[in-house]
């Protein structure tokens, strides 16, 4: 096979093959083999050799290589609980900018744990750590197997949901279909999603049957197993310095989805052990934890509209097909409309985004016989800087650049200043400045050393490794930073505008509803106002805004797309410039708190000029002339587009002032009415008459319309225009005429 | 030639006129030449036939519309009259294929422009969705990007 790094997984000659089921499949998905009797110790020595890198995705030839950022299973939250404030909450997290996973196979038939494990070197002693672990810590000493090659078509994930009601009773584990169409308003605490694969064989698809792997089918366990490669930087303990790896051995009961695995509600909770550390899995901004008692708790996250669409992106991030539903996913075709398939991009790395139905034929993936049929070679970097709107990219960051970048809190950028004050102090009185500052700055200056440092209206930037100290020059800071591993990073936000939103009409009922009576503009901050054509409104429910920020340079770039199509974008620069030159540290949060002022004042009359705008629209329209309303409006958007213009270069020129650090850590009430940040869709529709009475008006005037057929076939007021062929009419010309006059003034039929 | 006195207390452009007999089969004479179009006819006085506005004419298989009654010396009403081709020709009229522009028949607007539609002009309603989950947000946690020279991965 090519592309296989065989200096991992070894010569395909000593890879067996293996099968879902028992006597299904055809297909052979070969599992590779890794030489050593470990599988952790090798990717040890895989690491340490320099074969594979953390965060980086795994070379193709290993089914699935990574899960991006956005993944549950990327965002791991340890829980603890807190004796003074008598609840559990969450203690640290980890963050993964990508997780490698692959599907592996197990040599035992232990009993179901998630766990990960590490080697020490320094007394070989064995230790692991719980995930949601319900049996005491055991020896894991094991063969992990990962497969090279997974048949997209050989599996569909079933969603399913377990869930209890408000008073954290009354479990019930449905399919996401039941889930939302029965549970979701009596059992709105969700606890678990994960997730039941239904093998079968590829040339018969009508036929799916859960697991029927070893043991019994009608238990519900199956393998293979899923292992998360990644090392741990959960624990500061120097000992544990190289990689081993989290792996889900033998599913018993699921495919970990979001939160916790499926055996929660086994056990009334997840327990905490003592000597060992509990994880939960998934968007920490979502996530509530509910105490059971002392040790038992529910992680849960309470169910609203936009649940479907999480639950949906989390599956996606496996990239198999999935479902809702339990006939689609024991029978249905693969281009059934309630069937999805995750969407991997070039790299490798899944994101959430996912195809439907029939669109599912369009996804890469769908016709892989493995995953060796991608074009991702680990050894090439990517060099994608066209938008395509199917595909998101990533800008890797050069390992071995001049200049590196940092992410830090507001804390961080404080101790930092604090640092290089002190630093200098450090100088030896008989040692000169310019040699002091070149030995350990490699500079004149030590502030030269910083090239930039830039604020981004971003609650956490996510696409970053492993903390590490900052260096400047050569002088390692005592400060902790992440740094930045991909330039660009791609946010994607979509505005539902189905039927389930009463705020929009539901479709475009008639001529008012459309341009020019009628308009739509969104509103990205930092980047501008786009005007939304009404008919991606009404005809498709996925307006959708793909937001990318450049972290290098504080750009950042909106595409508005709508079901798949982009139709518009409109960029700007997001992150404020924070001056770093050598003034005092109380200078500098002076500058920061009166912007903030100005700031606020700005976003206030910001506002109001566009809503001023909005209404000057609709005075062209009042000549009752349909092309000069036409004409009136475009004249009058030109000037609304001049004031959008003069708003934008105000707040960019505000954007190039300090920002108070008070106002970021702070929290500031008297500031956090006026900083919103959020993307805004505005529809303007016209106003009928209070007098307008639709009976009288059909009765008087008649509705405008363009219909075809016969005179008999209309009725009440009618105005048109009549054609007298082979209707057998015996008057005169002169009747004639009048009859066309009667009915070019209206008929009452 | 025999004719029918009608009565209708309606629009007259409503092509399916129901008529109010007032009398039926009455002698009439008309005057010089006979405009089939716009005849003149002339009848004993009778006074119920003030209150018919519509006549009926086999001879010419037509209906009219009375414009002009007069009541003359000597116990005679003139009517002057003219054709209304939408009842006279309506079964032929209904065969007829029409593009309608305006149909008072539908109860609601359609897609089609309708200029003469009474919106108010300089009023217009602004409603307003926030998407809750767009990425920015001013409080940001770890949102700081320091650029350095040096400091490779060690």
């Amino acid at each position: 096979m090519s592309g296989i790094n065989t200096n991992i997984y070894g010569n395909s000659e000593q890879w067996y093959d293996a099968y879902y089921c028992q006597d299904d499949l055809p297909q052979a998905n070969k599992r590779a083999y890794f030489p050593t009797e470990y599988t952790r110790s090798y990717l040890r020595l895989g690491v340490a050799s320099g074969k594979l890198s953390y965060s980086v995705p795994l070379d193709k030839s290993l089914s699935y290589c990574g899960m991006g950022i956005e993944a549950p299973l990327s965002n791991f939250h340890k829980v603890v609980y807190n004796s003074e404030t008598q609840d559990f909450e969450i203690d640290k997290s980890i963050i993964r900018g990508v997780t490698n996973f692959a599907f592996a196979e197990r040599n035992s038939n232990a009993d179901f744990r998630l766990m990960w494990d590490c080697f020490s070197h320094t007394n070989e002693d064995k230790y692991c750590y719980w995930f949601n672990g319900v049996d005491s810590p055991q020896n894991s000493n094991y063969n992990l197997e990962p497969y090279t090659k997974v048949v997209p078509k050989n599996q569909v994930v079933l969603i399913f949901i377990k869930a209890v009601d408000n008073n954290f009773q009354n479990e019930i584990t449905v399919d996401l279909s039941t889930y939302l169409s029965t549970y979701s308003t009596t059992n709105p605490n969700i606890i678990c999603v994960f997730g039941r694969l239904y093998f079968g064989d590829t040339t018969t698809i009508l036929t799916r049957s859960l697991n029927a792997g070893k043991g019994d089918p009608n238990t519900w366990y199956c393998t293979p197993n899923i292992m998360i490669l990644d090392k741990n930087n959960f624990t500061n303990d120097s000992q544990y310095d190289y990689a081993y790896s989290i792996f889900f051995s033998q599913m018993y009961n699921n495919l970990p989805i979001l939160l916790c695995d499926a055996r929660v509600s086994a056990y009334e909770g997840i327990q905490l052990h003592s000597d060992s550390d509990t994880f939960i899995f998934g968007d920490k901004n979502l996530i509530k934890l509910h105490k059971n008692s002392d040790s038992l708790f529910y992680p849960y996250i309470e169910y609203d509209n936009n649940f479907k669409e999480l639950a949906l992106r989390a599956t996606a991030m496996y990239g198999l097909f999935f479902t809702d539903r339990l006939n689609v996913a024991e029978s249905g075709s693969y281009t059934n409309e309630n069937m999805y398939l995750g969407v991997i991009d070039e790299n490798g790395i899944t994101h959430g985004n996912y195809t439907k139905g029939n669109l599912n034929a369009t996804n890469p993936i769908y016709n892989y016989n493995d995953m060796h049929d991608s074009g991702y070679d680990y050894q090439k970097a990517t060099d994608n800087t066209i938008y395509d709107n199917t595909t998101q990219f990533y800008l890797q960051l050069p390992s071995n650049a001049f200049t590196k970048s940092w992410v830090l809190t507001a804390n961080d950028v404080s101790q930092l200043a604090t640092e290089l004050y002190t630093a200098v102090s450090q100088k030896d009185p008989t040692e000169s400045v310019e040699e002091f500052n070149n030995r350990f700055f490699l500079c004149n200056n030590p502030l030269e050393c910083i090239v930039s440092l830039q604020k981004f209206p971003i609650r956490n930037i996510l696409n970053i490794g492993l903390q590490q100290k900052i260096k400047l020059g050569a002088y390692e800071t005592d400060v902790y930073a992440n740094p930045l591993i991909f330039q660009t990073y791609n946010y994607t936000f979509v505005f539902d505008t189905s039927n389930q939103n009463s705020v929009y009409p539901v479709n475009g009922q008639n001529f008012l509803d459309y341009e020019p009576y009628t308009k739509a503009e969104l509103t990205i901050p930092f980047c501008g106002t786009v005007e939304i054509p009404l008919t991606y409104i009404y005809d498709y429910d996925d307006l959708t805004v793909n937001l990318i920020i450049d972290f290098i340079s504080g750009a950042c770039t909106a595409v508005i797309t709508a079901h798949g199509i982009a139709i518009d974008s409109v960029s700007g620069k997001c992150a404020i410039d924070l001056p770093v030159s050598g003034i005092q540290k109380a200078t500098l949060e002076n500058q920061m708190h009166s912007v903030a002022m100005a700031e606020k004042s700005q976003q206030t009359s910001l506002g109001m000029g566009l809503i001023g705008g909005a209404v000057a629209i609709g005075i062209g329209l009042a000549t009752g002339n349909v092309l000069s309303a036409v004409g009136g409006a475009t004249a009058i958007i030109g000037s609304f587009a001049n004031a959008v213009k003069q708003g934008e270069q105000i707040n960019y020129d505000l954007k190039h002032m300090e920002v108070p650090l008070k106002q970021i850590s702070g929290a500031s009430p008297a500031i956090s009415q006026s900083m919103d940040m959020r993307a805004k869709l505005r529809i303007t529709r016209p106003k009928i008459s209070n007098e307008y009475d639709s009976e009288v008006y059909a009765k008087t005037v008649g509705f405008a319309c363009l219909n075809e057929g016969k005179v008999k076939d209309f009725s009440g007021l009618t105005m048109g225009i009549i054609n007298f062929e082979d209707s057998g009419i015996e008057a005169t010309e002169e009747e004639k005429e009048m009859i066309k006059n009667y009915f070019a003034n209206g008929v009452i039929l | 030639m025999n004719i029918d006195l009608l009565k209708f207390v309606s629009d007259e452009k409503i092509m399916n006129k129901q008529f109010e007999t007032i009398a039926e089969n009455i002698s009439c004479t008309p005057f010089e030449n006979i405009d089939i179009l716009n005849p003149k006819i002339s009848l004993t006085y009778n006074v119920n036939y003030l209150s018919a506005n519509y006549v009926y004419i086999p001879l010419f298989n037509r209906y009219y519309k009375i414009i002009k009654p007069i009541v003359k010396v000597g116990e005679r009403i003139d009517f002057e009259c003219t054709v209304d081709v939408l009842r006279s020709w309506k079964t032929a009229i209904e065969k007829c294929h029409i593009t309608v522009l305006r149909n008072g028949g539908l109860d609601a607007p359609t897609k089609i422009t309708d200029s003469r539609f009474p919106i108010i002009p300089n009023e217009q309603e602004l409603t307003q969705t926030v998407c809750e989950n767009s990425a920015f947000t001013p409080y940001g946690e770890k949102c700081y990007v320091l650029t350095v020279i040096g400091g490779a991965l060690s």
